[in-house]
C-alpha cells in the first residue's frame, strides 16, 4: 500500500474520533437515541483500531470476521436510532423491527453461505445500506412536512444527511466492488477513495448532530 | 479498454454515485429554503400576535374610558345631585333654625366638602365629556390648580388647533400631561415647569420640562405605574416618547399623531 493510501486510510479510520469527542462533551444533553449512536461510535473506534492492527498477524488471513460482526452492529445501531426517533409512527417502527430481524438473517447467511467469513459481506452491506437510506428519506419526508420546524436545529437532520451520503454510496460500491476490482481497478481505486472521503464527511456530520444538543430546545 | 457490457456497468455505477450526491444536494438545498420559509412564517405569526395584542390593549383602554365616563356621569347625576339637594335643605334649615346653629353649620360644611370631592372625582374620571371645555382650557384649569397649591410655577404654551385632533388623542394627551405634572408636583422638588404643545409635521409634539431633581435613569425605564401608564397611552396612540433626565431637571418629549387612524 502506498504511503498516501496508508495515510488516507488512517485519517478515514480515525475520523470517528471527532464525533466521539463532541458526543462526550455534550453527553449529558444527548437524547437516548443519540446516546445509543454514541455507544456505537465507541465500538466503531475500537473495531477500526483493532482490525487495522491485527490485519497482518496471520499472514494472508484478514479481519473480515470482525468486519461481518461490525457491519451487523452498525446496521442495528442505525435501526435502533431511527426506531426510537419514529416514536409516533407505529408502521415505521414495525417495519424497522422486521428489517432488523431480516438484516440479521441476511448477515448470517452472507457470512456463512454466500460470500463466506473471510470475504467482504457485500450482499449484507448493500442490503443494510439500502434500508438506512430508506429510513433517512422517510425522516426527511416527515421533517419537511412540518412547516414550523427549523431543520438545521435538529440533530437528526445532520445524522440523516451523513447516513444518506455514506450509505447511499455504499449501496453501489459494495455490490460492484468485486466486479470493479476485476474489471476496472482504477475505477475501484476512485470508489475506494470516495468511500473514505464520505466516511470522513459522515463523521463530521455526526459530530454536528451532537453539537446541536448544546442549545437543544426541541427533541429530535 | 472495456467491453460494451463492462462499460455499461461502470457508467451505471458512476451515474448511481452522481445520483446519490445530487439527492443529498437537493435535500440540503430544500432544507435551506424550508428554513427560510419557516423563519418568514414565524415572523409573520409574531407580527400577527403583536397586532392582536395591540388590538386587545386598544379595546381594553376603550372599555376603561367608557366605564370611567359612565361612573363619572353616575357620580355627577346621582350622588352629586342628591348631595346638592341635601345642601339646599340644610341652607333652609340654617336660615330658619333657632337652636343648634353650630351643628347645622358643621353639617353644611361637611356636605359642601363632600359635594366638592364628588365633583372632583367625577371630573378626574372623564374631564372632556363633562366639561366640554377642550384640551387647552382643561390644561389651563389643571395648571392653575397646581400653581395655587404648590411652590412650583407651571406654564403652558398651547400652539395647536384643537379641531384637527382626534378626541381619543386629546383624552390620552390630557391624561399623560396630567400624570407628568402630578409627578413633578409631588416628587421633582422643582421651582419651574413648562408644558409646550405644538404641531410638528402632522404630529402633536408635547414637551414637558422641569428644573427639579430629575428621574433616576432606572426609574425612567422601569415599570413604575405612572410611567407605565404613560408608555401604554403613547403606544395606544402609536406615538413616541423620549425621557431625558439628570440632576438638573427632566425633559419628556412625546410625539402623537393627531389622528389615530393615519
Amino acid at each position: 500500500m502506498s504511503p498516501f493510501r496508508t495515510l488516507y486510510t488512517r485519517v478515514s479510520q480515525n475520523s470517528v474520533l471527532l464525533p466521539l469527542v463532541i458526543g462526550f462533551i455534550y453527553y449529558k444533553k444527548l437524547s437516548f437515541p443519540f446516546r445509543v449512536f454514541l455507544y456505537f461510535l465507541v465500538i466503531a473506534f475500537f473495531v477500526e483500531q483493532i482490525s487495522s492492527r491485527t490485519l497482518h498477524i496471520y499472514g494472508s488471513a484478514n479481519n473480515m470476521p470482525v468486519g461481518h460482526l461490525f457491519f451487523l452492529i452498525e446496521f442495528a445501531a442505525f435501526s435502533i436510532v431511527y426506531f426510537l426517533h419514529f416514536s409516533g409512527l407505529r408502521a415505521m417502527r414495525f417495519l424497522i423491527g422486521i428489517n432488523m430481524v431480516v438484516g440479521m438473517i441476511v448477515g448470517v447467511a452472507d457470512a456463512f453461505y454466500i460470500n463466506g467469513m473471510w470475504n467482504p459481506p457485500t450482499l449484507a452491506r448493500s442490503y443494510y445500506s439500502v434500508l438506512v437510506v430508506i429510513y433517512a428519506l422517510v425522516y426527511f419526508y416527515f421533517l419537511f412536512k412540518d412547516v414550523m420546524q427549523y431543520s438545521w436545529e435538529h440533530p437528526m437532520f445532520w445524522l440523516s444527511i451523513g447516513a444518506l451520503l455514506y450509505f447511499g454510496n455504499n449501496v453501489l460500491y459494495f455490490i460492484l466492488i468485486d466486479y470493479l476490482i476485476e474489471k476496472a481497478v482504477r475505477i475501484e481505486a476512485f470508489s475506494w477513495a470516495t468511500h473514505g472521503a464520505l466516511n470522513i464527511i459522515a463523521h463530521i456530520l455526526y459530530a454536528q448532530s451532537f453539537r446541536c444538543f448544546r442549545n437543544q430546545k426541541v427533541l429530535s | 479498454m472495456f467491453s460494451e457490457s463492462e462499460g455499461v456497468v461502470i457508467i451505471a455505477y458512476l451515474a448511481g454515485c452522481c445520483l446519490v450526491f445530487l439527492l443529498v444536494a437537493a435535500i440540503v438545498t430544500y432544507a435551506f429554503l424550508h428554513q427560510k420559509k419557516v423563519m418568514q412564517l414565524r415572523t409573520q405569526l409574531h407580527e400577527e400576535e403583536l397586532s392582536h395584542q395591540q388590538a386587545v390593549f386598544d379595546a381594553l383602554q376603550e372599555g376603561q374610558e367608557q366605564e370611567r365616563t359612565r361612573l363619572a356621569q353616575e357620580l355627577h347625576d346621582g350622588v352629586g345631585a342628591k348631595l346638592s339637594g341635601i345642601k339646599m335643605y340644610l341652607e333652609h334649615l340654617k336660615a330658619h333654625a333657632a337652636t343648634d346653629t353650630a351643628l347645622i353649620e358643621k353639617i353644611f360644611d361637611g356636605i359642601a366638602q363632600t359635594l366638592e370631592e364628588v365633583r372632583e372625582i367625577s371630573h378626574n374620571l372623564h374631564p372632556l365629556a363633562l366639561d366640554k371645555k377642550g384640551l387647552k382650557q382643561l390644561l389651563l384649569d389643571y395648571i392653575e390648580q397646581l400653581n395655587i397649591s404648590g411652590s412650583c410655577r407651571f406654564d403652558l404654551l398651547f400652539d395647536i388647533p384643537e379641531e384637527g385632533i382626534d378626541k381619543t388623542v386629546q383624552l390620552h394627551s390630557y391624561r399623560i400631561i396630567e400624570e407628568l405634572l402630578s409627578n413633578i408636583h409631588r416628587h421633582a422638588c422643582a421651582s419651574m415647569a413648562s408644558v409646550q404643545i405644538h404641531l410638528e409635521e402632522g404630529m402633536m409634539e408635547i414637551v414637558v420640562e422641569d428644573n427639579g431633581i430629575g428621574l433616576d435613569k432606572a426609574r425612567a425605564n422601569s415599570e413604575g405605574i405612572g410611567l407605565r401608564n404613560i408608555h401604554s397611552r403613547v403606544n395606544v396612540c402609536r406615538g413616541m416618547i423620549n425621557i431625558d433626565s439628570s440632576g438638573n431637571g427632566t425633559s419628556v418629549i412625546i410625539e402623537l399623531p393627531v389622528n389615530t387612524h393615519t
